[in-house]
């Protein structure tokens, strides 16, 4: 996996060798970049999850890569072909399922999946196939009702079986579970597993549910303002962000400003916030409540606590460790919550700092 | 090439089926030209038969209206056409479509015929109508003709209207377009009246319009009965027609259409 802007692979990448390779990937309307320089690639049988806030141009790459948009700069090579100069040949070789349903409701299901046979040129096999697949899915019992009488959930499974009709490479889900409830989003979930394990596809995901990129994904890129500003595994992610932070709640106020000094512990990284509790009670009033980032708490904290009951005795009120999730680490380069609407153009000079 | 046929088929099939699930389109597509052919064509009931004869070179009117009205309904048909994309871009089928290895032109052709289906289902009950208000069906190679001078109309029109539209998604835009050239395009035609009367600019506009080359071509056969009596001419404008708007669509197409 290669990652982030740079023009200069580390490994000079094989197009052929790759489920998609971008190379100095941009796209331009206008005076806007919506994607800048960008540079990635996934290898096969993997599930990558791409995650950004909204208008951080997600959906703009993946335009690109579908063949539905060229690019204004670089290249994009999808199952080895050009997704410019050879985008029938990548239409051959990928699904896509949209955040949307996007169906025919007035005709069956099987009349939905016959015409998405015909798209793709599939001979007589196509039933034995779509028979296959609707059993997998347990939709066989419903393939002659009318999509418009499916719950959604059924529908999602429609069109997963109808991007998979044509054995495709790579699936391309752009936030396949938005809108869905928790069960049906889960079943979704079971599914999308499935079609990587057991159907072999690569599998391309944008997100905006961060549990979703981190129990699904193999590898998650974060994209902000058409760059990609991390790549890794949810654990190497979470790992190179900060590590724990240790919050300490005290019954009353000291001075903590020499406090990683006073405590002579070295791998105290920052103090990174200092909130005075003035809401909860009157008990409250003058507490401290430090957090404290550190690399790994379970190997720190014996001895910090030992070290702040022999400098303040019996001022610890409560300690909580929170290990690092995707959520903070999203929060941390993007300076942005997730799922946050944001402007693409008036923020590019924040977070490319952070690169 | 066998490739795009099945993509082509698969596309049509879903517009016809699109169509015959809906049965409120299918009864107005069928009432409209009915309506039409009964009330303005009963508005010369009681005319002098000398007025008619000298006129509208028959004694019944309905006759001579009948393949106006009936190629006047493919300017409404073409209508279809764009709304129908429109539909397709708004809701993402155009995209659905547009991620599998399918050419633009694909969406156009199937578009294009679909509509000019639609428009040719109402053409069996006009004629059972017409024939019960005493108009001569022509022979079977006649029908045939007059059939497919019909269709070259709706393939000509409905590919004006998707070119027009082809890199909208307003759904005001068609009604907009229709309400714009409809109306001229059916008055500046042989559709409802002969031209001679007409001022010499409305003659040009005539002359140059493909309605008037369906209805003309039509009601000759209508009147003779077959095809022996008819001016080839008017049926080879209509193929000539019929065939540049398809290519300018398909080149258009394959330029315009995107989401993107």
């Amino acid at each position: 996996m290669v990652d982030h802007n740079s023009t200069t692979p580390v490994v000079a990448p094989n197009s052929k060798n790759s489920a998609i390779l971008c190379l100095g990937l941009s796209k331009v309307y206008g005076s806007q970049t919506v994607v800048d320089n960008l540079r990635l690639e996934i290898s096969y049988g993997s599930i990558f999850g791409l995650l950004g806030p909204n208008g951080a141009g997600k959906t703009t790459l993946i335009k690109i890569l579908t063949g539905l948009s060229k690019p204004s700069e670089g290249k994009a090579f999808v199952a080895g072909f050009d997704t410019n100069s050879e985008s029938i040949k990548v239409k051959e070789n990928i699904g896509w399922i949209s955040s949307e349903v996007i169906l025919d409701e007035s005709l069956t299901i099987m009349e939905n999946i016959q015409i998405q046979a015909r798209l793709h040129d599939i001979g007589k096999g196509w039933k034995d196939r779509a028979t296959n697949l609707l059993k997998y899915f347990e939709l066989n019992d419903t393939k002659v009702k009318k999509v418009e009488k499916l719950s959604t959930g059924m529908k999602k499974k429609l069109e997963i079986i109808m991007a998979l009709l044509h054995k495709p490479k790579i699936l391309f889900m752009d936030e396949p579970t938005i809108g869905l409830d928790a069960s049906t989003r889960k079943l979704l979930w079971k599914f999308i597993r499935k079609i990587n394990t057991v159907y072999g596809v690569t599998i391309f995901l944008t997100t905006h549910y961060i549990e979703e990129a981190e129990v699904l994904c193999d590898t998650i890129s974060i994209i902000n303002n058409g760059k990609i500003i991390a790549t890794g595994s949810p654990q190497a992610l979470k790992t190179q962000a900060h590590g724990d932070i240790i919050e300490i709640a005290f019954l009353s106020s000291f001075d903590y400003k020499n406090f990683s000094t006073i405590c002579g512990i070295t791998n105290i990284e920052e103090i990174d916030s200092i909130d005075f509790n003035k809401t909860v009670e009157k008990r409250l009033t003058n507490n401290l409540k430090l957090r404290i980032k550190v690399k790994n708490a379970e190997t720190v904290l014996p001895d910090l606590i030992s070290r702040i009951t022999e400098l303040r005795p019996n001022n610890i009120e409560t300690i909580r460790i929170e290990k690092p999730n995707l959520e903070s680490i999203f929060l941390e380069l993007t300076g942005k919550r997730f799922g946050d609407v944001d402007d693409v153009s008036s923020s590019s000079s924040t977070n490319s700092s952070k690169n | 090439m066998i490739r795009a046929i099945n993509q082509f088929i698969g596309l049509y099939i879903r517009e016809i089926m699109n169509t015959f699930r809906n049965p409120a389109v299918i009864i107005l597509s069928i009432v409209q030209p009915l309506l039409w052919i009964v009330f303005f064509g009963s508005s010369f009931a009681y005319a002098p038969v000398s007025f008619l004869t000298d006129f509208f070179q028959t004694d019944n009117y309905v006759a001579f209206l009948l393949s106006g009205q009936l190629a006047t309904s493919m300017l409404f048909v073409g209508m279809f056409s764009s709304l129908s994309l429109i539909q397709d871009k708004k809701s993402g089928y155009v995209r659905r479509i547009m991620t599998s290895p399918t050419r633009n032109y694909i969406i156009f052709l199937s578009k294009v015929f679909g509509a000019s289906t639609r428009g040719m289902l109402q053409v069996p009950i006009v004629f059972i109508g017409v024939m019960i208000l005493g108009v001569q069906i022509p022979d079977a190679i006649g029908l045939m003709m007059f059939l497919f001078s019909l269709l070259l109309l709706s393939l000509g029109l409905s590919s004006i209207y998707l070119l027009l539209t082809m890199s909208s998604s307003d759904w005001q835009i068609p009604t907009l377009i229709s309400n714009f050239i409809n109306l001229p395009l059916m008055f500046a035609s042989t559709a409802l009246f002969p031209n001679d009367n007409f001022p010499p600019w409305m003659q040009i506009i005539s002359n140059l319009n493909p309605v008037s080359y369906s209805s003309t071509f039509g009601r000759e056969i209508i009147f003779a009965g077959n095809i022996t009596e008819v001016n080839w001419i008017y049926f080879y404008y209509l193929l000539i027609f019929a065939g540049f708007m398809l290519l300018v669509g398909i080149i258009v197409a394959n330029k315009t259409l995107n989401i993107d």
